[in-house]
């Protein structure tokens, strides 16, 4: 998943036609929240931002003048452990979100949940959804009967 | 009787040969079940439950440990959810998490019984098929998993778990104007009829009002305000009493959120012939829950909440809570019919001096006692769950506090918690609170703090309890520099007091420590130093592992190694008296 919404990321125009000149972006991973049907841990979902801002890091971003920098939750638990609340946290110019919904249907039998996760670049002076794409994955489980 | 007399009487003798033939195997079947019924009273063992309302938390915890790791009994849901509920009263969310998570993967994933089991229990008793509770009962787990992502901040996954929790429910039996008909009137129904339990099933929607308002809550947090309104209107429509709970919810007048478990649940209770039937005590549908009163640093609280968000007493009633319990209720029922189809053809077979009639209704006799033997019900339940749950939102000002809860007709219920903080409107505050009613109620805890950690005032002077003092505070830097302005501690660094750690083997949080296996799940790696175990960490207030660390006296550290022994010696002797824990009264 993570591989291919790197890939879409990078061939959005938007990344694409930035070159070393153009204006700094500093993107800060931003939000996962899961609106599915499932319990999710939170660090299960951040491990896909994580892998994706790896994938992203390992692409020619500094070449496009791009900077990716952690939420600002993630900065502020990072501050408190290093016992340095004067650490000056960069100012994001773009916030790069998922969520993950579900859709469940359920009977006695069994049940499906089909997964899909969007991802989303927003300039945050404007709110303006640079790129946008998703990714989706079927699950189904057969259930035993319960009484 | 007579006429039974008379009925015997005319069986002719070649037919009795036979008869006692077969009363002979029939006898052996009769002990054989007697055997499965049993009837021999057993002592009463020193249970998870009764430890758990004894306040004896690390006890049941330890004690259901083992059992729930072990994934192919029948009692693994049950196990998971009883250590999980624990846990969470406990304060040790490491451990909710493993337990609660086990059990959510079951009970939301559905795929419970294996091939394997349920053929066992079609052929021998349910009692061989997993737990997997009643709809009441699967309802409050999703409350607790609910609950634990709530306590982390996580209102998504908050979402996600109490939304599994309003599930269709199936309907039987008829209501009359004041009471939930019990099972016995239900089974009855369905025999008058000759109706299957699962066709007489009408499917209705939920009215677990606690997991309407969660739901709501969560969506309020979330920013998902249309979808909140929807679950408030649901609640105010289903009890009037819950709308200023609503209100204020959806309002977000708190900064804090307190979800209190009161009580003990309905005892499931067997009944009936056989045992066949179950019902929950107390029954009957009037019960009048208690009414909750809150104090923050002695001033009452004008509070939002008329009503609980659940009374299990009340919702156990119903026979929508209850699961289908079709597997024993048939046997139960065919058991009774064979027994007085085999009698009746048996004495038609004689009557018509037909062998194999009459044969063909010893055998049913037969078939119709195995059933009638093995039908018990099961009594298995969540012994945990609470008579009723509470959610009251609070708006507490910045600081520590004092939150006393009571509750009407129960002074033993009463409790102070202590060293709550309140959070904002944005991020709020979540405390789950396990309120135990009645005898024994409550533990009694010191008014004033015994011992310190992070989570109280910290005054001046603390030593740390490895070293004879009342510290139990995690080592961290900013614990270190306050020790250092003893001047009998000025050499002590956060090095100094981790190594100080590593060489008694203490550990700073709970949890396996990387072991795997039963080295993993050994108790020593889920207790306090202060109870025997070699886990320095600080439960969040609100929780009884907080309450008993800090407003109880411990007995003093006993050092391992020699050197924290040198180092215990090298500080002042006069000093290192003075502040010594005093054995445990």
């Amino acid at each position: 998943m993570t591989d291919r919404m790197a890939e879409s990321l990078l061939a959005s125009p938007e990344i694409a036609s930035r070159d070393g000149e153009a204006v700094p972006w500093i993107i800060s991973v931003d939000r996962v929240m899961n609106l599915s049907s499932d319990v999710v841990p939170h660090r299960e979902l951040w491990v896909f931002m994580g892998r994706l801002r790896g994938l992203l890091n390992q692409s020619d971003l500094a070449g496009r003048n791009i900077t990716f920098v952690l939420s600002p939750e993630q900065a502020a638990a990072l501050n408190q452990r290093n016992s340095d609340p004067t650490n000056q946290r960069a100012t994001p110019t773009h916030a790069l979100a998922a969520t993950f919904h579900s859709l469940t249907l359920d009977d006695r039998s069994a049940r499906s949940d089909t997964y899909v996760c969007v991802f989303n670049l927003i300039e945050l002076t404007t709110d303006r959804v640079l790129w946008e794409d998703r990714y989706e994955v079927k699950r189904t489980v057969m259930r035993d009967e319960w009484d | 009787m007579m006429n039974t007399i008379l009925f015997i009487l005319s069986i002719p003798s070649t037919l009795w040969l036979r008869v006692r033939n077969k009363m002979r195997e029939l006898f052996a079947i009769m002990m054989l079940a007697c055997c499965f019924v049993g009837c021999a009273p057993k002592p009463m063992p020193v249970t998870p439950a009764r430890l758990y309302y004894q306040h004896r938390y690390p006890d049941a915890r330890d004690a259901l440990r083992e059992r729930a790791a072990d994934r192919n009994s029948k009692d693994v849901i049950l196990d998971n959810l009883m250590l999980g509920m624990a846990a969470l009263a406990d304060g040790d969310l490491y451990e909710a998490d493993a337990a609660l998570m086990r059990a959510y993967e079951y009970l939301a994933g559905g795929s419970i019984n294996p091939d394997d089991r349920k053929v066992a229990a079609t052929l021998l008793t349910e009692d061989i098929k997993v737990w997997t509770g009643d709809p009441f009962e699967q309802a409050m787990s999703f409350y607790y998993v609910a609950t634990l992502s709530m306590l982390r901040g996580e209102w998504d996954n908050a979402r996600a778990a109490i939304r599994n929790s309003l599930f269709t429910l199936n309907d039987i039996g008829e209501e009359s104007s004041d009471q939930p008909p019990t099972m016995g009137e239900v089974v009855r129904d369905l025999a008058a009829k000759d109706t299957d339990p699962a066709q007489a099933a009408r499917p209705v929607e939920s009215d677990f009002a606690l997991g309407y308002l969660m739901a709501g809550l969560t969506e309020t947090q979330l920013g998902r305000d249309h979808e909140a309104k929807l679950h408030y209107d649901k609640v105010r429509a289903l009890n009037a009493d819950l709308a200023p709970l609503a209100d204020a919810l959806a309002a977000k007048q708190y900064n804090t959120i307190l979800l209190v478990d009161y009580g003990r649940g309905p005892i499931k209770t067997a009944y009936g012939p056989d045992g066949a039937l179950v019902k929950y005590v107390p029954n009957g549908r009037k019960h009048r829950p208690p009414v909750i009163t809150v104090h923050v640093n002695g001033n009452e609280r004008t509070v939002p909440v008329n009503a609980p968000a659940v009374d299990l007493w009340t919702l156990s009633q119903y026979p929508k809570w209850w699961s289908l319990k079709s597997i024993r209720q048939a046997k139960s029922a065919v058991g009774n019919v064979l027994l007085l189809g085999g009698t009746v053809a048996t004495g038609v077979g004689v009557a018509a001096d037909s062998d194999e009639t009459a044969l063909a209704g010893l055998g049913a006799m037969g078939a119709g006692l195995l059933a009638k033997g093995m039908a018990g019900a099961d009594t298995r339940q969540l012994i945990t769950l609470p008579h009723c749950v509470y959610i009251v939102p609070l708006m507490l000002e910045p600081g520590r506090h004092d939150v006393r809860l009571s509750f009407s007709d129960d002074r033993l219920a009463t409790a102070i918690w202590h060293d709550l903080v309140g959070g904002s409107a944005k991020q709020p505050v979540v405390y789950y609170l396990r309120q135990h009613a009645e005898a024994p109620g409550m533990p009694r805890w010191f008014d004033q703090p015994q011992y310190y950690n992070i989570h109280t005032e910290r005054p001046t002077g603390l030593r740390p309890y490895l070293l004879g003092g009342r510290d139990l505070a995690v080592p961290a830097l900013a614990v270190a520099a306050e020790y250092r302005r003893d001047p009998a501690l000025d050499h002590l660094t956060l090095d100094e007091l981790l190594a100080l750690c590593r060489v008694e083997g203490i550990v700073l949080k709970p949890g396996p420590q990387g072991r795997t296996g039963q080295a993993g799940r050994a108790s020593e790696n889920y207790r306090h130093v202060t109870d025997g175990g070699r886990v320095l960490w600080s439960p969040r207030p609100g929780t009884h592992g907080h309450q008993r660390l800090t407003r109880r006296r411990h007995a003093p550290y006993q050092a391992v190694s020699s050197h924290l022994r040198d180092v215990a010696t090298r500080l002042d002797p006069q000093s290192t008296a003075s502040s010594r824990a005093e054995p445990l009264e």
